[in-house]
Formats: C-alpha cells, structure tokens, sequence
C-alpha cells in the first residue's frame, strides 16, 4: 500500500524539485538530497536508501547542474556524495553500498586558524559509462574514471583510472586491464601499472 | 535489546516465513530480507537496525538453506549479505557495523556490456566458523572460510581463508597475530 501509493506522488513532487528529473526514477525514503534543484537525475535511476546527497554550490542562486546522473544509474544504501563544482556519474554506472563520492577536499594551510573555517578546495570527479563502484571505495577529487572499469571494495581513488581497467587498493592501482588488440583481459604488472599513479606523486604534499 | 509487544507477533509471523526460525530471536523492524524461505536462523539471534539480507538462488523452486545463522549471533547495524550459493555464519559470530558479504561478484569480462548488466560469476560458499568476530567495514569476498575463534579488523577486504585463532588486518587481510597453543598465549607473526 504505501509503495504504490507514495511513489507516484513523490515522483510527481520531485518533478518541480529537481534540476531535471527522468522517467522511472525511484528514490527510496531514507534518502537526503540537501539542494535538489542543482541534481540532473536521468531515466531508470534508483536510489537506495540512507544515501546522503549534499551539493555546496558557490552561487546558490545559479541554475547550472552540479551534480549530474546519467540513465540507468544505480546507487545503494548509505551512499555519501558530496558535491561543491563538478560531479558527473555517467549512464549505467553501479555504485555500490558504503561508497563515498567527493568532489571537494580540505587542503593543509593556515596552521593558526582550525581547518573547519578555512576554504574548501574543489575539483571535479568523472565516472565513466558502464562502470562498477566496488562496497566502500572512496573517489576523491580531480579523478576520472575511465569507461568500464571496476574499482575495487574499499580502494581509495585518488589519481585518474585509464578506461576498460580494474584498480584495487588504497590507493588504487590498476592491476588489470582490457587489451583491445588480443581482445582480452591483461594482468598489469606493477612497475607498468605504476607509469599513470606513481607512489612518490601520491603522497606529495600540495 | 527492545522488547516490544511487537516483537512476539513479528516472531510468529517470521516462524512461518522463514526456513528454520530460532526462539528468542530480534530482528529489528527496519531489516529487510529476500526471500526468508532459504535462511535459516537460531537461537539468540540478533540482526540489527538497516542490515540487508538478499537471497539471489539459482534455483528458486529448492528447499535446501542458503544462509544459515548458528545461534548467539549477532549482526551489527548496515550490514549487507548477499548469498545465491551458501553463506554459513556458525555459533557466537559477532559481526560489527557496515559489514558486507558477497558470496558472488560481478563479471566484467565483455567490454560491450554495462557491468550492471552482465551475469553475476559463480558463486563460492562463504563460511564464517564459530565464536570470530568481524570488525566495522569489513568486506568478505566469496569463497572464503574464517576459521575459528579468529578476528577480522576493521576496514579490511578479506580475499583469502583465515586460519582459526588468528588475528587479521588489512585489505587485502593478513594475519598479523596468532594464538601459540604450547606457550598458551598470542603471538605477533612477521610477514
């Protein structure tokens, strides 16, 4: 009774909330979304409960879209995304329970005042189509996730992930990868998957 | 634990839903479960607040039981187990919070299909043998058996079987300490 009753309505209610609302959308109640109106939501997106949506824009008067989901988007329970610039999930991508998704960080910088007053810095992130989000990974800002690729349960994203690979780790580390010209999946030895995430740039201090 | 005048019609109700059904069993109002026909639970059982339980069966029409839950258990908030072969939580497992096991993933290997889309692999039986105790944030890949008495610690991926009576950390996990039965104590292991 309450499912098909409530639905409807709440889809009805959210067409004039949202930035741009698609078809067969189906968002759970548990989920927050602070500023809808900066959301584009895609046809056949679902969103599971407990997932927290906040979006920080600048100009909160602005009509651009921060926060934009593609069709076919999946996203599940307890979810953090967090977006302040730019956040793009592209079309038939799965996020997994427990992922956070950030495209705003706090930078080391004027030791005299705490860092909650201090600036937030923010990037963009970029999933690619047809990705996988592995349970409780972390995508930290100015990262893009190539096409079909698959991030590993709890990794940490902090470099750019090249399309058609599979990365695992804290923080994440191709180790596999699609080879176009045999047509196949190929194991990536770490000395060659280290050329795009080198260690030594990772921990540098900005 | 809430001993509301609820909980006794939601236990009859459960007694006839479920596969096997324990006495003094809480399952909180907000747990949502899959197909309960195919999980059996025991005695003292308690499954927290958010925790999911999805049962994908291959075959939907058997009677055999996917995940059993021994008695004393208990579940911790958020957790998510997904089962389509067999998951086997033995007696007094204590399993923490935002806990996920999987005993399937998802394949990737055709580049022109969504992996959303594709078929799951297959499955391989996830075993969790008696009194262990799985920390916050742990994932549990599939075919993977943690042996006895042992602890998984938070945040770790495990990928691989556990020996019992050992301590595990990490992603993925490595045994970093182990109970040593002729000095009758816990000893660090190195590498």
């Amino acid at each position: 009774m309450k499912k098909w009753f409530w639905y409807p309505v709440a889809n009805i209610k959210n067409r004039f909330l949202f930035g741009a609302y698609g078809k067969d959308v189906y968002i759970e109640p548990g989920v927050v979304i602070n500023r809808p109106r900066f959301v584009h939501v895609g046809n056949h997106v679902r969103i599971k409960r407990n997932t927290s949506i906040n979006l920080h824009p600048k100009d909160k008067r602005s009509k651009e879209i921060l926060f934009f989901i593609g069709d076919n988007v999946i996203i599940s329970e307890s979810c953090f995304i967090s977006a302040c610039n730019h956040l793009v999930i592209e079309e038939n991508v799965g996020i997994s329970p427990n992922v956070m998704i950030i495209d705003n960080s706090r930078k080391p910088g004027d030791i005299s005042r705490p860092s909650k007053e201090q600036k937030v810095e923010s990037g963009y992130v970029h999933i690619g189509a047809d990705s996988w989000i592995a349970y409780g990974a972390c995508v930290l800002p100015n990262v893009t996730i190539g096409r079909h690729c698959i991030i590993g349960a709890l990794s940490v994203v902090n470099k750019d992930i090249p399309p058609y690979s599979v990365a695992v780790g804290s923080p994440a580390k191709v180790v596999k990868r699609f080879d176009l010209e045999k047509r196949t999946w190929v194991k990536v030895s770490n000395e060659e998957g280290a050329d795009g995430l080198d260690e030594k740039k990772v921990g540098k201090p900005q | 634990m809430r001993k509301g005048p609820w909980r006794f019609f939601r236990n009859f109700k459960n007694r006839l839903i479920f596969g096997h059904y324990g006495k003094n069993v809480y399952i909180d109002s907000r747990v949502r479960i899959v197909r309960p026909r195919f999980i059996s639970i025991g005695d003292n059982v308690t499954i927290s607040a958010d925790t999911d339980i999805y049962v994908h069966p291959f075959d939907r029409d058997s009677k055999e039981l996917i995940i059993q839950i021994g008695h004393n258990v208990h579940i911790g908030r958020n957790n998510i187990i997904g089962a389509r072969k067999s998951v086997i939580l033995e007696e007094n497992v204590l399993i923490g919070p935002h806990v996920m096991i999987g005993d399937h993933s998802h394949g990737y290997e055709d580049i022109e299909i969504p992996i959303k889309f594709q078929e799951t692999t297959e499955a391989g039986p996830v075993r969790i043998e008696r009194d262990s105790w799985i920390g916050a944030n742990v994932f549990i890949l599939p075919n993977v058996t943690i042996g006895r008495h042992s602890v998984v610690g938070a945040n770790s991926v495990v990928n691989r079987d556990i020996p019992p009576h050992s301590v595990a950390v990490g992603a993925p996990a490595r045994v970093i300490k182990r109970y040593d039965f002729d000095l009758k104590e816990w000893v660090k292991v190195n590498g």
